[in-house]
């Protein structure tokens, strides 16, 4: 589910790191501005992995940045479609399964891709499956194997405020979500297998 | 201190490669976030903001490794992913350069193969003929499809031989239902997680070859250590 990206970018180094080795302020300037945040199309990125090039330290006018070309790898969290990952069941609705991986908790396996015959207890908030006589359940706190069905992302462009729609800002999506699947042998709570 | 202006990033490749779990475990123990010098607030502690800002950097890393420790906790068991020597030698070293003031380089990273490294890449090259893809390959070293500790919470009902239907709310009573088709109790899961890894298993891959498939899994990830 990680991948390593190649990304070039311009790093500018502030007049109190120069006392750092530059492949140090350079890796510190890459974690802080990319760790735990989602690019586009791209994933999750997790944190610098390696430098593959950096340009000499050009100092632009005006201010006493120290500006660096450089091209790095980063590792990215970003499973393909149809890989097979463990995650625990975070919540469940009538809209299906939330499910949580510590580090990334937008992944939801809708009713369609809950095994045939589930239905849904509202007096519980549980989710459960009747298979030829006898009920399992899918319980909060389980852990369970999934698959990566579909990606969903939604560029968070900040919007001018509408005066039409004041209920539009407080429904923001995730920039990065993952539609699941449980439907198939052996995924589920890793219980039942 | 106001913040640069934002840079266009490029993406120069959105995949120049793919890693396992466990690989990348072993490169966040091998790589740990640094903690800046500075600890302390300066003049108004309140919004006081470390430099450089790694919060979040730690925040995602601690989050991995909680989740390897608390869902995939079979990785601890691979075999041994770092480089005892230069891991001591690390910590011993970013004790002295927090007193003093950053003049040795950064350590090079060690360039020896890691028993996990040898692990996988006998793996790979032994699983070639049965023409598995990258993704199957990938998928099997992250789920660790047939080794003991497999879904290591349950581990007493695995050993017990036979996959418990259902869970302590379910009525647990009917255990034959579907099980044990195989006739083989102790490998049912991992066949049946195999056939949905691997697409159109039956028709790519027979059984006597599933059988050696998970053989060579385990031989060659199962270190003979236990997760801690």
């Amino acid at each position: 589910m990680f991948l390593l990206t190649t990304i070039s970018d311009l790093v500018q180094i502030a007049p109190e790191d120069f006392a750092k080795f530059s492949a140090v302020a350079i890796e510190d300037n890459i974690n802080e501005k990319y760790a735990n945040k989602v690019i586009q199309e791209t994933g999750l990125c997790i944190c610098f992995y390696d430098l593959l090039e950096s340009s000499d330290g050009l100092i632009g006018h005006g201010t006493g940045l120290v500006n660096v070309n450089v091209q790095f790898r980063l590792i990215v969290f970003r499973p393909f479609k149809g890989e097979i990952l463990l995650g625990r069941i975070a919540s469940a609705t009538e809209n299906g399964i939330k499910i949580g991986l510590e580090f990334f908790n937008d992944i939801l396996v809708p009713p369609d891709f809950l095994p045939q015959g589930s239905r849904f207890d509202f007096a519980d908030h549980v989710w459960m499956w009747d298979n030829e006589g006898s009920t399992f359940y899918f319980d909060v706190g389980e852990v369970v194997r999934f698959r990566v069905e579909a990606e969903e992302w939604q560029d968070q462009i900040p919007n001018a405020p509408d005066q039409l729609e004041p209920a539009a800002v407080s429904e923001r999506r995730p920039p990065y979500s993952i539609v699941g699947s449980v439907q198939m042998a052996g995924l589920g709570p890793i219980s039942w297998w | 201190m106001k913040k640069p202006p934002p840079s266009p990033e490029q993406i120069v490749d959105p995949q120049t490669a793919t890693l396992t779990n466990v690989e990348v475990l072993a490169f966040l123990t091998a790589n740990p976030p640094r903690r800046p010098a500075n600890l302390l607030p300066t003049s108004s502690a309140r919004n006081w903001v470390p430099s450089p800002d790694l919060r979040d950097h730690n925040t995602v890393v601690k989050e991995i490794h909680n989740y390897i420790q608390r869902l995939s906790p079979h990785l601890l068991g691979y075999p041994r992913y770092v480089h005892d020597q230069q891991l001591s030698q690390r910590q011993q070293q970013s004790q002295d350069q927090q007193q003093q003031s950053n003049c040795l380089p950064p350590p090079a990273p060690p360039t020896e193969p890691t028993p996990l490294d040898g692990a996988l890449r006998s793996l790979i090259t032994r699983l070639r003929p049965y023409g598995l893809t990258k993704g199957e390959v990938l998928m099997i070293v992250n789920l660790g499809i047939g080794l003991a500790s497999h879904g290591g919470v349950h581990d007493e009902q695995d050993q017990d031989g036979n996959a418990v239907a259902g869970n302590a709310h379910g009525e647990g009573t009917d255990e034959d239902v579907d099980m044990n088709v195989d006739g083989d109790g102790d490998n049912y899961g991992a066949l049946a997680l195999l056939d949905t890894v691997i697409e159109e298993r039956e028709e790519r891959i027979s059984n006597e070859d599933v059988m050696a498939i998970l053989g060579i899994v385990k031989e060659e990830l199962e270190s003979g250590e236990k997760p801690r």
